[in-house]
C-alpha cells in the first residue's frame, strides 16, 4: 500500500519531466535514424561490390559445359562477378595483380580424367585463405559426385540441382544476421536506457538535497518501503520507455525484433531494473550528482564496448561481459531474433534475472531507513 | 505528559548539540522552544522523532518508548520540518495526497482531509499549482499543511515562520492557535521572541545545547530583575512633574533630559496611568510616549549576556 502509493507519485514525477523522456526515448530514436540508417546504406554498398572471378575453360567436354552453365545461372551472375578469360596466364594474372579475387583453372582433359577417376581437378588461385570460389567449386563437385552415385541407379543426371549446392554456401539467406540497423537499433536502446540509471540517482540525492526524504523517515512506514517504492516507480518508467522504444524503432524504421516478445521484454525489464538498481546505489553511496553521471557514464561505455556487437568476446572484454548487462541483453536478442536459439536465450534472461536480483538487495540494503 | 525527555544527550563528533536536556510536555499545551543559531532546538527535535539516535537519555512520548512503539507514536506525530520538504514538480494537491497516503489515509477521508488542509492554510486556490511556483510563504503554508491531515495529537513546527513577510506569519501563528484548539499538542520552535511570547503556553529557552530557563512566558519575565522603563517626550518642561512621579508607587528614579521625560519603575508595577495623570495635572502636552516592559529578549540578555538575535 505505502510502497505503491510511493511507486505512483515516483512515475507521475519522472513522466512529467521532459528531459527524461527526451533522453530514453527521443536520443535513442533519434540516434538509431542516424547510425542506423547511415549504416544500412554502407551495407548495400558492401553488397553490390561482387567479388571478380577470372575462369578460363581450356578443357572441352560434359563437366566444363555443366561448370559453365553453373557460371552462368543467375544466382551465381547474382553472387559473383564472372570474368572469361582467354588463356591460363591471362586468369593467374588478374589475381597476382589484384584485379580478381580468385581464378578458376580447368585444365585440358579434365572431363576425360574425372569420368575415368571420379576427382574433378578444378584448379582454383586465391590470395584469400578461404575464397568464397573455392566454396562455389566445391559445392559444383559435390553435386558432380552425388549426380555421379545417383546416374548409376537412374541413369539421367539432373543437372537443375547445381546450382542449390552452391546457394548453400555463397548466399546468406535474408534476416539471419542482425543489419547495420539492427545492430545500432539494440546497441542505441542499450546506451540510452542505461542512463536511466540516472532517475535512480537523481530520485535518491534529490531527496536528501530537497529534504523530502524527511517526509518518508518520519512516516509510518517500513524501512524498506521507501527505496522499494521508488525503484518500482523509476523500473516502471524505465520499462515503459524500452517498449515505447522496441514499437517505434519497429514502426519508423523497420527494425527487427522478430523474435521470442515475453523473453525480448522480459530482457529489458531486468536491464532497467539493473540500471535503475546501479543508479540508486551510486546515489546513496556518491550523494553527489555529477559523481553518479561520470561513473555512470564511464560504465556505460565500457560495457557498451565489451558487448559481442563491437568487439570479439576475448581478454578483458570476456571478463567485463561475464557482468556486463549489455551484453546479456544483446545475446537474448539476436539469439531469438536472428537464430530462433530461444533456449540460449533464457540462458541470458536467466544471467539477467540474477544480476537485477542480486543488485536490487543491495540497493535495499543501501537505501533503508537508518538513524544517524 | 505527552512528551518527557529526561537528560537528553546528542554529540556531532566534537560538536555537544544537546546537553542533558529535560523537558516534560503537557497535553493541550503551546510548548516554545526559544533560542538562538545553533542552539540545538532541531537536533532535539530531530530526536524526539526519531530522525537521529540519542547519545543519552531517554524519550516517551505518550508514555511509550520510540525504540518499541515506532509506528504507533509516528502515527500520532506531525511534524513540519524547518527546511520545506514538498516536491516541487507535484502539484500542492499532489503533494498532500501523496504525504497523506503515507499516513494511511484513503478514500473519502483522503480527499476530505487534503481540502481541509488546504482550506486551513489558504492554499484552497493554489491546490494545481506546482511548488516551485510559489511565494516563501506559500511554500511555507504547504509544508504545514503537509503535516497535520492525519490531525496528529502532537504537531511540532520547527521555526515555521523564517523568511516571509509578516501576512503569511501572521496566518500561521492563527493556525497553530487553532490546531490547538482542535487538541493538538504543539511544540514551536523559534528564535524570535515575541511570535513564541504570543502564542505559548509554556517556553523552555535553550543555549548551546542546555535548556537555560523553563516556565509560562510572565514566569520567566518575572524572573529576571529587570526595572521597566517609560519615556515620553514633552512639548515644555515642568520641574514639578519630577517630584510628582517621585512619589507614585514603584517608581524608584525619574529625570528629565532636555525634553525627554525617563520614569524607571520597578517590574509590575503597573503605574502608567498614575504617570500620565501627573504629566496631564501640569497640563503639560505629551508629545510621545514608550513604556517597555521586560521581554524574552531580556529575559535571554540576563542569562546569557548576549542578544537572542545578533
Ligand atoms: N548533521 C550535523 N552534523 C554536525 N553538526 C551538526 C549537525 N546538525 C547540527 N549540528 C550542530 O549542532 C548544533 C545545534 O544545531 P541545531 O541545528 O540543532 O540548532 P538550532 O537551534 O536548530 O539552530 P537554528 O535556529 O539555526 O535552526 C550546531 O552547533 C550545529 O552546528
Ligand atoms: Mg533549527
Amino acid at each position: 500500500m505505502g510502497i505503491l502509493n510511493i511507486s505512483y507519485y515516483t512515475f507521475l514525477k519522472n513522466i512529467r519531466d521532459w528531459k527524461y523522456v527526451a533522453l530514453l526515448i527521443i536520443a535513442p530514436l533519434v540516434t538509431i535514424m542516424i547510425t542506423g540508417y547511415s549504416t544500412s546504406n554502407i551495407d548495400k554498398h558492401t553488397l553490390t561490390t561482387k567479388k571478380v572471378i577470372a575462369v578460363y575453360i581450356e578443357d572441352k567436354g560434359d563437366i566444363s559445359d555443366k561448370f559453365n552453365t553453373l557460371l552462368k545461372s543467375p544466382d551465381v551472375k547474382n553472387a559473383f562477378d564472372i570474368r572469361f578469360e582467354s588463356s591460363y596466364n591471362d586468369g593467374y594474372n588478374m589475381v597476382l595483380y589484384g584485379k580478381a579475387d580468385t581464378f578458376i583453372y580447368l585444365g585440358k582433359g579434365l572431363s576425360k580424367s574425372f569420368n575415368s577417376s571420379g576427382n574433378s581437378g578444378i584448379k582454383v588461385y586465391s590470395d584469400n585463405s578461404v575464397p568464397a570460389a573455392k566454396l562455389l567449386v566445391e559445392g559444383f563437385e559435390n553435386s558432380l559426385n552425388t549426380i555421379n552415385a545417383i546416374s548409376g541407379i537412374k541413369s539421367k543426371p539432373v543437372i537443375a540441382d547445381v546450382p542449390n549446392a552452391v546457394n548453400e554456401v555463397s548466399v546468406q539467406p535474408i534476416g539471419k544476421t542482425p543489419s547495420g540497423l539492427d545492430r545500432w537499433t539494440y546497441l542505441n536502446m542499450l546506451i540510452f536506457l542505461f542512463y536511466g540509471a540516472l532517475l535512480g540517482s537523481f530520485g535518491v540525492i534529490n531527496g536528501v538535497r530537497k529534504n523530502t526524504l524527511l517526509r518518508f523517515n518520519i512516516a509510518p512506514i517500513g524501512r524498506y518501503s521507501n527505496v522499494t517504492g521508488q525503484f518500482l516507480g523509476n523500473l516502471l518508467t524505465l520499462f515503459l520507455c524500452s517498449a515505447v522504444t522496441i514499437i517505434a524503432s519497429r514502426l519508423l524504421f523497420g527494425s527487427n525484433w522478430n523474435g521470442n516478445i515475453v523473453l525480448i521484454l522480459l530482457s529489458f525489464l531486468f536491464y532497467s531494473s539493473i540500471s535503475i538498481s546501479l543508479g540508486m546505489i551510486f546515489g546513496y553511496i556518491s550523494r553527489k550528482i555529477s559523481l553518479c553521471t561520470v561513473v555512470i557514464l564511464c560504465v556505460n561505455v565500457l560495457f557498451v564496448n565489451a558487448t559481442n556487437a563491437l568487439s570479439p568476446d576475448v581478454g578483458f572484454f570476456k571478463y567485463v561481459n561475464i557482468v556486463s548487462p549489455h551484453n546479456y541483453v544483446y545475446k537474448a536478442i539476436t539469439n531469438t531474433v536472428f537464430s530462433g536459439a530461444d533456449s540460449k536465450s533464457l540462458a541470458s534472461v536467466a544471467a539477467l534475472a540474477i544480476e537485477a536480483i542480486l543488485l536490487f538487495v543491495l540497493t535495499a540494503a543501501a537505501g533503508r531507513r537508518r538513524t544517524a | 505528559m505527552i512528551v518527557e525527555v529526561k537528560n537528553l544527550v546528542k554529540r556531532y563528533k566534537d560538536v555537544l548539540a544537546v546537553d542533558n536536556v529535560n523537558l516534560n510536555i503537557q497535553e493541550g499545551e503551546i510548548f516554545g522552544l526559544l533560542g538562538p543559531n545553533g542552539a540545538g532546538k532541531t537536533t532535539t527535535i530531530n530526536v524526539l522523532t526519531g530522525l537521529s539516535k540519542a547519545d543519552g537519555g531517554e524519550i516517551k512520548i505518550s508514555g511509550r518508548n520510540l525504540n518499541t512503539h515506532e509506528m504507533e507514536i509516528k502515527q500520532d506525530l506531525g511534524i513540519v520540518p524547518q527546511d520545506i520538504a514538498v516536491f516541487e514538480d507535484l502539484t500542492a494537491y499532489e503533494n498532500l495526497c501523496y504525504f497523506a497516503r503515507l499516513y494511511r489515509l484513503k478514500g473519502p477521508l483522503l480527499k476530505e482531509r487534503v481540502e481541509e488542509a488546504l482550506e486551513f492554510t489558504g492554499l484552497t486556490e493554489k491546490k494545481d499549482i506546482y511548488p516551485k511556483k510559489f511565494s516563501g510563504g506559500m511554500k511555507r503554508r504547504l509544508n504545514i499543511a503537509c503535516a497535520i491531515m492525519h490531525h496528529p495529537k502532537l504537531i511540532i513546527l520547527d521555526e515555521p515562520t523564517v523568511g516571509i513577510d509578516p501576512q503569511s506569519r501572521n496566518h500561521i501563528l492563527e493556525s497553530i492557535k487553532k490546531l490547538n484548539q482542535l487538541g493538538s499538542t504543539v511544540i514551536y520552535t523559534s528564535h524570535y521572541m515575541e511570535e513564541v511570547d504570543e502564542i505559548c503556553t509554556k517556553i523552555a529557552i535553550m543555549d548551546h545545547g542546555r535548556v537555560i530557563a523553563k516556565g509560562t512566558g510572565d514566569e520567566l519575565k518575572a524572573f529576571v530583575a529587570v526595572d521597566e522603563k517609560v519615556t515620553a517626550e514633552l512639548a515644555s518642561v515642568n520641574y514639578t512633574i519630577v517630584d510628582n512621579i517621585k512619589k507614585i508607587r514603584g517608581v524608584k528614579d525619574c529625570s528629565i533630559n532636555g525634553k525627554q521625560l525617563v520614569v524607571v519603575s520597578e517590574k509590575h508595577s503597573k503605574n502608567l496611568g498614575s504617570i500620565i495623570n501627573a504629566i496631564s495635572d501640569t497640563d503639560t502636552e505629551i508629545l510621545s510616549l514608550n513604556a517597555e516592559k521586560p521581554t524574552l529578549e531580556g529575559v535571554f540578555l540576563t542569562l546569557t549576556g548576549r542578544k537572542l538575535r545578533d
